[in-house]
């Protein structure tokens, strides 16, 4: 009796090891996403994280991923057990021939599953409790946190991923439980026998997938603004995946055919072979390929993104804050606090940390919304390319350091914030038309660059008699920018700023007349910067890596079952005269082929999202597209030798299993 | 003038961890001339398969040699082998071995491909084999959309296309109905009235009964031969099948 119990169990054990070829890489994918859940779900409800000041947003962005993890997880432990029960379907259908009934089938399945369980999340688990510190660690680096919090191991976040993985581990049995009830015992065994169906390649797939992809690529490439990027964006992802899955299944078949009846291209012993094994698996390698493609992009698409944002943030700070320090009231209140000393203030506190003040720039400018149409600024029409007007007068402008330029009544220094600057030559407003005296290329308060939705632009009058004029008698609001920078200790800055703000915010909030105001500074807002792009990063890297062992993962049950496959083809092959050279050329033709391909559309969809990507970082202000291509093309090449490294790992397997 | 030349033939297979050896083959001789349709029979586990794969350069034997119009295969370089093989002889299996990712017309080109052959010089030899045959109209066809009878004779066609010195056949009726293994026999027959030396093993009397000298191998030796010598197949059948049951008989004494 003892021993009919150990029996299963035995049974089941033997089988894992057995086909450690096959199960070893689906127990590591167990373990590598049980590390990835548990490292992600333990920081995003991480004790010592929720000291930081901006721990609110830094942790919904981790819970975020902890959800793209576990949703993520269940698909590639899924498709890959797909794999796995595919490959074994003849064993179990000998077990069943052999005279074992159902019910012990699905225990030894019930035993593999519990093993293979246990282990994953064991290891998993285990590397996480491991790793938990270090990656706390680097998480608080990209997050430019310096100060040592505290890390413990949370037993929350541990129960949470055995329960989540519990779930799937059921999922997957339920589903392996399943087509083992539909099998029939001889089908099982001669499954592998069926013969295949030449592919079809359908002209109106192509076209769809062509219609597909020319659609997404055209919202990439076409959406102007960063809000229609965004809007777009989702439809455009939607329609590439679908566009990539009907090509690839559908084009590729048509390209291969292409090849094969062009004679003296097919007729070489290379072409041969390689080229008529695609076609006759390319149907049910399109999907495998697509996904490999698809999922390529994704790495390349969330890392090279993330890291522009972290790498970008930087100069974006710059156009936000042309000053450190700045104070910003709007309204009728703005008139009337023109002797408010905020900056006396700023100096009485600086003084008091060892901080110096330079650059200061104050100026009450006019302020209005206008729709541009050539030179025309209408403030009635507010639909199409709006722009917010500052008008003020030139001793102002001199003021905040800019050059004393003679400039007669009826004249205009223009300041445009659109890269491509104002380029006419008069501006017209409802109070007269205004002859551009100079246009210039920079202004103390603004910095060039497109992110914004709206283009400012700044016009200097020769006096404010003129400025008020040029507003045709209408209602306008006084805007007053008063700004500095701070020279000293990084430390003492980031407080003074701190202690500043406040300070002025809860002046500003006591008077209740004014609409709106604020002081802000470039150390406060670039520690949250830093917080919410260091925690995009650490994402777009965690699920870069998700990704990446994903498209490993495929990669490598892809050689293994096609090794399997084309053993015995290799075999008959060198029977009709085939040496062992020509076998190696024509498998590496084939397989570079293969698995080329999908990097190769992962990159040109990458570069075509590029242009609809960087609009949506301007979202965030970042907006320096060199160093957002650099970015790109880093990721490309350092993603590109990752996928390199992978496919000769897995090409050994299929060289070894084929020969 | 002797086409294939097996002296002395030894095959010895040890066991991998070191336990006891298997004698394959203790001394096969035999030669075959230009021309001829050689049969070898057996039962299974004589040593013919052994046999036919060190002729077909597969395997190599532990001792002796085997000569192909007067040239020792032993002496041939690993590398030269698949060109050798590819350019000499031509392969008959029992499960014919076609490959599914090819038409029957790519799979008769096979060798020739490998060979580097320009296509419009493939084309024009494939017509008279495809033709004689009788697999012209089916050469668009892949090989599980085919009859199996059929699939053998694409196998023999891409046996041929290359103009064999030796053309070896390894049970090539084993998976066909005797409707199919019939055609397949007197197709064969033809080619050797054609002037196509044939080296056909198999264990059914009925095939070698085609041959014009049937070998018998019984634990690695050739036990006896026999000639047709112009008599009728059924003679010559009934003669295999006597010489058969001797041979099984002298197993079991």
């Amino acid at each position: 009796m003892r021993m009919r119990w150990l029996l299963y169990p035995r049974l089941a054990l033997t089988n894992l090891v057995k086909n450690r070829r096959l199960t070893l890489p689906y127990l590591l994918a167990c373990a590598g996403t049980v590390l990835m859940f548990y490292t992600m779900d333990e920081l995003s409800i991480n004790r010592g994280l929720s000291k930081l000041r901006d721990a609110a947003t830094v942790q919904a962005v981790l819970f975020l991923g902890v959800l793209v993890i576990g949703i993520f997880a269940a698909i590639v432990l899924y498709y890959t057990n797909g794999f796995l029960i595919k490959g074994r379907m003849k064993e179990l259908g000998l077990y069943s021939v052999l005279g074992m009934e159902k019910r012990h089938i699905s225990l030894v399945l019930l035993l593999e599953t519990l093993f293979t369980g246990l282990v994953g999340v064991g290891v998993g688990l285990a590397l996480g409790v491991l790793f938990g510190k270090l990656m706390f660690l680097l998480l608080l680096r990209l997050l430019g946190e310096t100060a040592a919090l505290p890390f413990q191991v949370s037993l929350e976040a541990l129960g949470q991923t055995c329960l989540v993985f519990a779930c799937i581990f059921a999922l997957i049995l339920l589903s392996n439980l399943r087509s083992v009830k539909k099998a029939r015992p001889m089908e099982l065994v001669q499954a592998a026998k069926a013969g295949e169906k030449e592919p079809k390649s359908s002209a109106i797939t192509t076209v769809f997938g062509l219609l597909c992809l020319g659609g997404g690529y055209a919202i990439a490439i076409l959406s102007k603004s960063p809000l229609d990027a965004l809007l777009y964006f989702f439809v455009a992802v939607l329609l590439v995946i679908f566009g990539t899955h009907a090509l690839f299944r559908s084009g590729s078949i048509a390209l291969l055919k292409m090849l094969r009846a062009n004679k003296r291209f097919y007729y070489r012993p290379a072409h041969f072979i390689a080229v008529s094994g695609m076609l006759y698996r390319m149907r049910k390698n399109a999907a495998g390929l697509a996904n490999i493609c698809i999922l390529c992009t994704m790495v390349l698409v969330v890392v090279s993104a993330t890291v522009s944002l972290y790498v970008g943030q930087e100069h974006a700070l710059r156009l936000q804050h042309p000053r450190d320090v700045s104070v910003v009231i709007q309204g009728q209140a703005a008139e009337d606090r023109e002797d408010a000393d905020f900056y006396a203030m700023a100096q009485q506190l600086a003084a008091a940390r060892g901080l110096a003040l330079s650059e200061h720039a104050k100026t009450i400018a006019i302020r209005c919304y206008a729709e541009q149409r050539g030179s025309y600024f209408d403030f009635d029409g507010v639909s199409e390319n709006v722009c917010r007007l500052y008008l003020l007068p030139l001793e102002e402008y001199v003021a905040m350091g800019g050059e004393d330029v003679a400039l007669q009544e009826g004249e205009v220094l223009v300041f445009s914030t659109r890269s491509c600057g104002y380029g006419l030559d008069k501006v017209e407003l409802l109070g007269g038309s205004f002859q551009v005296k100079e246009e210039l290329a920079q202004f103390p308060i603004a910095e060039r660059s497109d992110v914004s939705l709206e283009t400012g632009v700044y016009l200097v009058f020769a006096n404010r008699a003129q400025a008020e004029l040029a507003m045709g008698g209408r209602q306008w609001e006084a805007y007053l920018y008063e700004g500095f920078n701070l020279l000293g200790e990084e430390e003492e800055k980031l407080a003074f700023s701190s202690e500043y703000c406040n300070l002025v915010n809860r002046k500003i909030d006591e008077e209740a007349e004014i609409d709106y105001a604020v002081a802000s500074s470039i150390y406060l807002d670039g520690q949250r910067w830093q917080a919410l792009h260091g925690g995009f990063l650490f994402l777009g890297l965690f699920l870069g890596t998700l990704f990446m062992m994903a498209t490993v993962l495929i990669i490598y049950y892809k050689q293994v079952s096609e090794g399997l496959e084309d053993s015995a083809r290799y075999q008959t092959m060198q029977k009709v005269g085939m040496s062992k050279r020509e076998v190696r050329v024509s498998i590496d033709k084939q397989i570079v082929w293969v698995f080329f391909l999908p990097l190769a559309a992962a990159v040109v969809h990458t570069m075509v999202a590029f242009p609809a990507i960087s609009k949506m970082e301007a979202l965030f202000f970042v907006n320096d597209m060199g160093l957002m291509l650099a970015c790109t093309l880093a990721t490309i090449a350092a993603f590109s030798l990752l996928y390199v490294a992978a496919y000769l790992l897995t090409a050994r397997v299929y060289y070894r299993i084929v020969s | 003038m002797a086409i294939l030349e097996v002296r002395g033939l030894k095959k010895v297979y040890s066991a991998r961890l070191g336990g006891d050896k298997v004698h394959a083959l203790t001394g096969v001789s035999f030669s075959v001339e230009a021309g001829e349709f050689v049969a070898i029979m057996g039962e299974s586990g004589s040593g013919k398969t052994t046999l036919l794969n060190i002729i077909a350069s597969f395997d190599k034997p532990t001792s002796g040699d085997v000569l192909l119009e007067g040239k020792s295969l032993l002496e041939i370089p690993d590398d030269k082998l698949a060109a050798f093989r590819r350019e000499k002889l031509g392969f008959v299996f029992q499960d014919f071995n076609l490959l599914d990712t090819f038409t029957l017309r790519d799979n008769i080109f096979l060798p020739l491909v490998l060979a580097g052959v320009d296509h419009l010089e493939m084309a024009r030899r494939i017509t008279p084999i495809a033709r004689s045959l009788g697999i012209e109209e089916i050469l668009g066809k892949y090989p599980y959309e085919v009859s199996g009878g059929q699939k053998q004779r694409a196998a023999i066609a891409r046996a041929l296309i290359t103009n064999p010195t030796l053309l070896l056949a390894d049970e090539p009726t084993g998976a066909l109905d005797s409707k199919a293994a019939t055609a397949l026999l007197q197709q064969f027959d033809a080619l050797n009235q054609g002037g196509q030396t044939i080296f056909l093993v198999t264990h059914s009397a009925n095939a070698a009964s085609y041959a014009g000298r049937v070998l018998f191998i019984k634990d690695g030796q050739v036990f006896q031969q026999i000639y047709r010598a112009g008599r009728d197949r059924q003679r010559m059948q009934q003669e295999i099948a006597d010489t058969l049951r001797l041979l099984s008989g002298g197993g079991q004494a």
